[in-house]
């Protein structure tokens, strides 16, 4: 049951020494319950806006280019359709919690497909970044220039930014524009290696902005339209609207004769040419696990806020943009940055539209910064989920030994962006003439594999692409294959009339197809070695959760973290503060799942990386030298946080031990624990959280509600006031606690009515009286911030009952 | 020649037979998600 001794050495996948396995093997407790902490279908929505909506600042340009003036049609028609594909991914998110396109594709067509899906996925996610920034520094450029412009004109620009000609310093709108991408992609990278915090609150906030300026927007927009003399519909979406650049032609450039035959051939070009404007629609299904029960309905929820939102933002901007601005200046001027341009062509005064321009500028800032983030995050999420089904070998998986992160991952991302950014020199044209190739066909992969599954999948399955007709016992799904047939008609005509995203489509994703293929065959060997020796060495007992009775610990035990097999000061200072004859030890480890990670793991699901097999072999290594016992545990979760939360609720333990985080404070560590601690359900308990530096100083923080902390001085105020009131006759069965209550009553009273004058003078207060200390929503977590002298004994033994 | 064209019309009626259905789906989907947006929450049936 217990670690209590090892045998021998065991063998790592790699050639280490090896012994013969013992015959008491160490329970290995391997969670299938992923632990994750969940979200309103609002946050889901603002998620995926963040990707889907960005893109609204350059689809409509890059339509404009390729197909002419009718343009805004076709990107309407884009939105529109984008129901239906989501309705597509509602229903794979129906059966499968992760049903992302290589789960959904792995499920129906098998793994070569599922690879073959994963790399256009791919090709898909890195472009997310680059173009996103990329547009992100067009509109900042052409900001700045137009600001120049404005300021030559007034005469306030100094005469060393005016040429000979008098004109204004103007910034090259590409070069500027690939700087600025290659800086904030930059950032990004750095964010991710250290471990960004994602928020669906920051999405959130982004997405509340993002709707302010869309309301001005179609307002101002729809007004200016009244007022303008000569605004009008674009031209209709008939082919003889259509005038195609030379880029859009594609390979058809080489076939002359076809051209004037194109005919109702040309709707299908113009439709792929917008395509990508419903990019962004895979995070849908990345979002699906973290969605709050009831999960299918918010799901549809969100997927129609999703698609409402879009609609009217990425189709009635350029609809506005097209009917307000000159065609010259749409194809000359503002064909990167349409919005800016929009918001220079409204009615009124110069003054406002430069504000307002401004404040476009800023909102594409946020929401295409937001987008580079998404993409890493994104295509780290992929790469991850394919290195846990072992496609990847464990080279990507290892954890950086300073954050924790999948940093190889995260450089390879980083890398491939960077070369992108560097190819493009900044030109969004062919940026998204590329991107356009990954976002249709891992559409179209989803919807070929979701229509295999509705003969092939016998599994539940919450809703289905409507209408479907039933003859006899043969169900016919119409919808899914309208679906499929509009997606994959216009993939194979985007293949020749798309050179650009066909040549580099085509060359990434073979080159990740090969990459995936070669490293799957040798990680097949080197896991099915590192599965055994697992067998042989580790009790493996897989349970769907875990509570302290199925993993045989008595209540008021230690749980301890480790993540890092080199460094195991965390476990040594728990065993040499804890008798485990007194109290149970759990080492345990998270395992962190990519994002867009299934809320369940089977069995087959989980494979050890050599890095999670060197960490339960040092724990035991380690408890051996202390002659003491440990139990072990691996859990699956999407935040570290809330999995040692949940972790310690479950297992009823009173103390959580973890080593001090090299990327943030003890105190950062207790907070963000404490939230994760307020997010669990009731009934849960306290405990106290042990963070441990590698010299053996401990700090110990309080999680949950407790007594705090009196000092003397405080004890005495209370007596002076329980002696001075208890003088009145009235107040003769007064006691100590009754005057704390009264106080403490009052205080939220005042709070309720005072809360800024409350909050102001208690950091007054605290300022000049207490020592920093950690708070977490009102609420003191109270922490003796103590040295290890001070908890230099034994942990808290197994607390009374009633914690149970 | 020949061989181009006929893929050329053939792609045309197999994206406009799939947008005339997708254009049923968007619709009832539209309708039925709408739904789900304003419906409320069932209540947890009381345990026990």
């Amino acid at each position: 049951m217990k670690a209590g001794h090892r045998a021998g050495k065991i063998s790592m996948a790699s050639n280490r020494t090896t012994f013969a396995p013992p015959s008491d093997r160490v329970k290995l407790i391997v969670a299938s319950s992923v632990m994750l902490t969940f979200i309103s279908f609002w946050r889901a929505a603002a998620i995926v806006l963040n990707d889907l909506g960005s893109s609204a600042f350059y689809a409509g340009g890059i339509a404009e280019q390729m197909v002419g003036e009718a343009a805004p049609w076709f990107i309407l028609g884009i939105m529109l359709f984008s129901f239906a594909v989501r309705a597509v991914y509602v229903e794979s998110c129906s059966m499968f919690t992760r049903a992302g396109v290589y789960r959904v594709v792995k499920e129906a067509l098998g793994g070569g497909f599922a690879k073959l899906s994963v790399s256009a996925l791919m090709f898909d996610y890195i472009l997310t970044g680059p173009i996103s920034g990329v547009s992100a520094g067009q509109y900042i450029t052409g900001l700045m220039n137009e600001l120049m412009t404005v300021a030559a004109q007034s005469n306030w620009l100094p005469p060393a930014l005016m040429d000979a000609h008098h004109h204004p310093f103007q910034f090259d709108m590409n070069h500027t524009a690939a700087v600025f991408a290659a800086v904030v992609t930059t950032y990004y990278w750095w964010q991710n290696i250290k471990g960004i915090e994602e928020s669906s609150s920051k999405a959130l906030r982004v997405m509340q902005i993002t709707t302010v300026m869309v309301v001005i927007l179609l307002f101002w927009g729809s007004y200016s339209v009244f007022f303008t003399p000569g605004a009008h519909l674009p031209p209709s979406p008939v082919p003889a609207h259509l005038s195609f650049s030379s880029d859009a032609l594609g390979f058809l450039r080489g076939a002359p004769q076809l051209l004037p035959l194109l005919g109702l051939f040309g709707i299908l070009m113009a439709f792929g040419h917008s395509i990508l404007a419903m990019s962004g629609e895979e995070t849908l299904a990345q979002v699906n696990r973290e969605i709050q029960h009831p999960k299918l309905k918010n799901l549809k929820r969100a997927a129609i806020v999703i698609a409402i939102y879009s609609l009217i933002f990425t189709g009635g901007a350029t609809l506005l943009a097209s009917m307000l601005i000159p065609p010259y200046q749409i194809a000359h001027v503002y064909q990167d940055n349409l919005i800016a341009g929009l918001a220079m062509y409204m009615v009124g005064p110069l003054f406002w539209r430069i504000v307002f321009r401004i404040f476009v500028v800023l909102v594409g800032f946020l929401i295409l910064s937001g987008a580079i983030n998404t993409s890493m995050i994104g295509s780290t999420g992929v790469l991850m989920r394919v290195a846990e089904d072992g496609v990847l070998t464990d080279w990507f998986r290892k954890p950086h030994s300073k954050f924790g992160t999948s940093y190889r991952i995260v450089n390879l991302v980083f890398i491939l962006q960077m070369l992108t950014i560097i190819a493009s020199r900044g030109d969004v044209i062919t940026l998204g003439e590329a991107y356009a190739f990954g976002v249709i066909w891992s559409f179209t992969f989803n919807s070929l594999a979701m229509l295999v599954l509705r003969w092939k999948y016998k599994g539940e399955r919450g809703w289905k692409v409507p209408p479907n007709i039933r003859i006899g016992n043969f169900e016919i799904p119409v919808g899914l294959l309208s679906v499929f047939l509009v997606l994959a008609s216009t993939a194979i005509v985007n293949l020749f009339t798309k050179s650009v995203a066909t040549i580099s489509g085509v060359l990434f994703a073979a080159a990740f197809f090969i990459i995936f293929t070669v490293s799957e065959r040798a990680n097949q060997r080197k896991h099915a070695l590192t599965a055994h020796q697992m067998k042989d060495f580790f009790q493996l007992e897989h349970q769907d959760t875990v509570s302290r009775e199925s993993a045989a610990i008595r209540p008021g035990g230690v749980m301890v973290t480790m993540h890092d097999a080199s460094n195991p000061f965390a476990l040594k200072w728990t065993l040499s503060h804890t008798s485990t004859e007194e109290q149970d030890v759990v080492v345990i480890n998270v395992r962190m799942m990519g994002a867009g990670g299934p809320e369940y793991l089977s069995a087959v699901d989980q494979s050890f990386s050599e890095h999670e097999q060197m960490i339960f072999t040092k724990a035991i290594s380690v408890a051996e030298s202390f002659g003491k016992k440990v139990s072990l545990l691996l859990i699956p979760a999407g935040d570290v946080f809330a999995a040692l939360a949940q972790g310690a609720s479950s297992l009823e333990v009173d103390s959580v031990v973890s080593g001090v985080s090299s990327s943030i404070s003890a105190e950062e560590q207790a907070f963000h624990l404490g939230l994760a601690w307020e997010a669990l359900p009731q009934p849960k308990r306290q405990f106290n959280f042990y963070v441990v530096n590698s010299t053996g100083e401990a700090k110990v923080f309080y999680i949950g509600p407790h007594a705090p902390k009196l000092s003397a001085e405080d004890v005495q105020l209370v007596h002076r006031l329980w002696v001075n009131m208890r003088r009145d006759p009235s107040m003769q069965d007064l006691h100590h606690s009754d005057i704390i209550t009264y106080a403490l009553t009052h205080l939220a009273g005042q709070y309720a009515r005072e809360k800024q004058e409350i909050l102001r003078d208690l950091r007054n207060y605290r300022a000049t009286e207490i020592p920093s200390g950690v708070r977490l929503g009102g609420q003191d977590l109270a922490n003796s911030s103590a040295s290890s002298d001070d908890v230099s004994g034994q942990l808290p033994s197994p607390r009374p009952s009633r914690y149970l | 020649m020949q061989l181009a064209i006929f893929a050329m019309r053939l792609l045309e009626v197999l994206f406009f037979v799939g947008l005339a259905g997708s254009t049923v789906v968007v619709l009832i989907s539209f309708v039925e998600d709408g739904i789900e947006l304003f419906g409320k929450d069932e209540k947890p049936e009381p345990r026990g």
